[in-house]
């Protein structure tokens, strides 16, 4: 970023903010989205130096003014290719873990549930997100939002796994030591293939910090309960140091 | 009927005007508009409008470095913009003559 710059107003920041989220979440072409929230920043910037405030240029209802916008925006139909990718990564973080410990094996209910549970996430995801940017709610509300929305992952795949033990349904695929080994190959190949897609470590870095040190501790002649302590307690250290390291990359960063 | 619903198609052929006279951006489009007396729209409306000039290629844009701040977009018209401007003067004309005979013939609200 270039060097001396006007800073906008909290309000004009929260609304230029809330725009993106707004349009991000409604499926527009990243392009576009980028060209009218930096042409209405520099707007909102020549409107504060004239002592003009945000509701001069947006009117009353920022709502309505989103909505106006993202009607003439077109949208990007890339969006619905991250399904699929979505899923495809669920199922290859589950199928490793399967790998690792008892071996691949799934009834019908986990075929039909782990990719249903992803959709509807991610589409109550883009739902939610799009809600958030065009209200304004107070900042307690807006944190229990968030931490509802960030559990709600856990308990989805909770759910499914009590379902499963609940409801007997017939397995389907269960696979032998060959097919574990392949299964594992592909989970692999599906990491390293989203990472180049997205341009991130991100699926590199957290299954091999979730599971190398299962896996290698699995190949020790521990006793059971010594394996599962050292499997917590090496996750826990390692997810710590990674946190301490994204977290000081990040501040170097701003 | 409020100002904003008679106001709308209007205010697109008086954009097409405005860039007609020279290349400008955003901000500066808006001051100018308000300058001719359009003072109860807010200034945000303009950009919806633009985005879709833009679609319809009435308009062509360029981005340029500015000084303070974000790249700055400037507007300028294109032969299909320059046309659809002539085809609103010539509306435009046609139907403020005839509101105007309308209201003169029919005098004043009593």
């Amino acid at each position: 970023m270039n060097a001396p710059k006007h800073t906008l107003t909290a309000a004009s920041q929260d609304f230029l903010d809330n725009l993106s989220l707004y349009l991000f979440s409604s499926g527009k072409k990243d392009k576009e989205v980028k060209e009218i929230v930096e042409e209405l920043e520099d707007h909102l910037i020549e409107a504060e130096k004239r002592g003009k405030s945000v509701s001069h240029i947006i009117g009353h209802s920022p709502k309505a003014y989103m909505e106006q916008l993202s009607n003439e925006m077109s949208f990007d139909f890339k969006w619905l290719s991250y399904l699929p990718i979505i899923v495809l990564g669920v199922f290859a973080y589950v199928l490793l873990g399967d790998t690792i410990r008892e071996g691949v094996q799934f009834t019908l209910l986990q075929v039909v549930g782990y990719p249903a549970v992803c959709i509807i996430l991610v589409l109550f995801y883009l739902k939610m997100f799009k809600f958030l940017a065009s209200t304004k709610i107070s900042k307690t509300k807006s944190i229990t939002t968030t931490f509802i929305l960030g559990t709600l992952p856990i308990l989805f795949f909770l759910g499914l796994m009590y379902a499963n033990d609940a409801y007997k349904t017939p397995v389907v695929i269960k696979l032998g030591t060959t097919g574990n080994i392949i299964a594992a190959l592909v989970a692999i190949a599906i990491f390293i293939g989203i990472s180049l897609w997205s341009k991130t470590w991100f699926t590199i870095v957290i299954p091999t910090i979730l599971f190398l040190p299962e896996f290698l501790i699995s190949l020790t002649s521990f006793e059971k309960e010594t394996k599962a302590i050292l499997t917590i307690s090496v996750l826990f250290v390692t997810l710590i140091i990674y946190n301490v390291y994204t977290f000081k990359k990040a501040k170097k960063e701003t | 009927m409020s100002n904003t619903q008679m106001l709308k198609g209007i205010l697109d052929g008086c954009l097409l005007a405005i860039i007609n006279e020279g290349e400008v951006y955003g901000y500066e489009l808006a001051e100018k508009l308000e300058s001719y007396g359009f003072q109860q729209t807010s200034e945000g409306t303009i950009y919806p409008l633009l985005i879709r000039m833009q679609k319809e290629e009435m308009v062509t844009t360029t981005l340029k470095k500015s000084t303070a701040g974000p790249r700055r977009k400037y507007y300028s018209l294109t032969p299909k913009g320059k046309n659809e401007l002539q085809a609103f003067i010539e509306r435009w004309n046609q139907l403020s003559h005839s509101v105007d005979q309308i209201l003169q013939k029919r005098g004043s609200v009593k």
